[in-house]
């Protein structure tokens, strides 16, 4: 299954991502940063990879996030 | 007890407080050190915390609230991370020691170090402040009220001089945060150190700094942020880069419980309430034979009054009101010897009456009964 992994540069970052998510009822989750993506605030958003455009909307003008990686996750 | 010294702690808090931290204690993990619900809800709250502390202080920038133990270690930081040797800062008589100490330190290695002057009526002498505030200054450093007068500083003046002539402003508001409107965006303050347990009514171990974006700090602690673990150094991003180690989760949460209190009742509200508090103190003691309050006791300014009477030494002065009234004051020198050295107390002490949100007219009552009582003691 593919996600959707968005990094930051501070955990701060992260959970105002979660804030933001949850208000706008995007989907999603925070998960430990996985080892090989270098911008490690310790925390990621992880999505559906169809909600790359209204997050990036969502995000517009209040954080850039560090990477936006698509993954095969496992479950 | 009767607390009336709520210049060194708040003492009686909102109940909602104590509920946060005994949850906080319960339920959650270390915030930024894992993914798991009880890390994240420690994350939630810090994060909540940050934002909600940065709307009360008028601050664009919530990710730029450090989290410290208390004022002491803010404002360490904010001095020790700024100032190298040659650079000149200007502070002024009414700081405490908390702000002089390491200046004093600081001067022994190289720093060049002015003050602006208290009369000896506790006023600042603000012509000083044009004359010494001078290009070439890289920080001035102001305490926002004097923990032994209560007399405020006008911080907007203060910001408006000091950038004038390229200075950064920090603003000491370990007295007002909480129970004194503060715009850092208003005002024009640089950095603004604060402490959780006075003002802000929070737990004691909680206090911090909102560092404005036009200010870089060396950290004054290095260790785990909990990330960039294989950098070297400390992340170069806000919080983190003055946040090593683990931090007061259980403190921020409380902390976090007061703030949305202080929020929810308004600050003007508290301002207001506290005023009239002190306003009532100030009308029910003013015709106690021989008793002299210090600094300018009229217009807007922090619940404090400092007192003789006589030449009752302040300590007594502070038992007796203990030992036969269970009234709480603070007695001595408060941490502000360049302060009571201006009025002519640096023998003597003052005692110091501070008023919170929670005390009560008939309070103010018994200790002006005490004092009175005081007065007669010692004359006869």
């Amino acid at each position: 299954m593919e996600q959707l992994i968005i990094s930051f540069h501070t955990a701060t970052e992260a959970i105002e991502v979660e804030d933001i998510c949850r208000k706008q009822k995007i989907s999603g989750r925070l998960i430990p940063v996985p080892p090989d993506i270098k911008a490690d605030c310790g925390l990621a958003w992880r999505t559906d990879p169809g909600n790359r455009e209204m997050l990036k909307k969502a995000l517009e003008g209040k954080i850039v996030p560090s990477g936006w990686d698509l993954r095969e996750c496992r479950y | 007890m009767i607390y009336f010294n709520c210049a060194a702690t708040s003492f009686q808090r909102p109940p909602c407080v104590a509920e946060a931290v005994l949850r906080a204690m319960n339920g959650f993990g270390n915030a930024s050190r894992g993914t798991a619900e009880a890390e994240l809800d420690a994350a939630r709250s810090v994060f909540r915390t940050r934002k909600e502390l940065a709307e009360l202080f008028g601050f664009d920038a919530p990710e730029r609230v450090v989290f410290t133990a208390n004022v002491t270690e803010a404002l360490n930081m904010a001095l020790f991370g700024l100032l190298n040797p040659g650079d000149r800062v200007v502070a002024t008589d009414w700081d405490h020691n908390s702000v002089l100490r390491p200046l004093y330190q600081l001067e022994l290695k190289g720093v060049q170090l002015d003050f602006i002057h208290a009369d000896r009526s506790g006023n600042l002498i603000l012509e000083e402040a044009q004359e010494k505030i001078t290009e070439g200054t890289k920080l001035v450093v102001c305490t926002h009220a004097s923990n032994l007068t209560g007399n405020l500083l006008h911080l907007k003046k203060m910001a408006e001089l000091a950038h004038r002539h390229g200075a950064l402003l920090l603003a000491d508001a370990a007295q007002t945060a909480g129970t004194i409107p503060i715009s850092m965006r208003d005002a024009g303050v640089d950095i603004l150190c604060f402490t959780g347990h006075k003002g802000l009514m929070g737990p004691q171990g909680t206090g911090g700094l909102c560092v404005g974006r036009n200010v870089e700090i060396r950290p004054l602690v290095l260790g785990g942020t909990g990330v960039q673990s294989y950098l070297e150094r400390q992340p170069d991003e806000y919080p983190t880069h003055l946040e090593a180690g683990t931090l007061n989760g259980h403190g921020i949460a409380g902390l976090g419980a007061a703030v949305r209190f202080i929020l929810d009742t308004g600050v003007e509200n508290i301002h207001h309430r506290e005023m009239e508090l002190m306003r009532g103190f100030l009308d029910r003691i003013q015709n106690i034979p021989g008793l002299r309050t210090y600094g300018n006791i009229h217009g807007d300014r922090a619940a404090i009054v400092a007192l003789n009477i006589g030449d009752i030494p302040s300590s007594d002065a502070a038992d007796f009101l203990m030992e036969k009234y269970g009234i709480a004051t603070r007695a001595g020198a408060h941490c502000a010897p360049r302060m009571h050295r201006a009025l002519g107390t640096d023998k003597t002490g003052a005692v110091r009456f501070s008023f919170g949100y929670f005390n009560t007219e008939e309070e103010l009552d018994i200790a002006a009964e005490a004092l009175r009582k005081l007065a007669e003691t010692w004359s006869s």
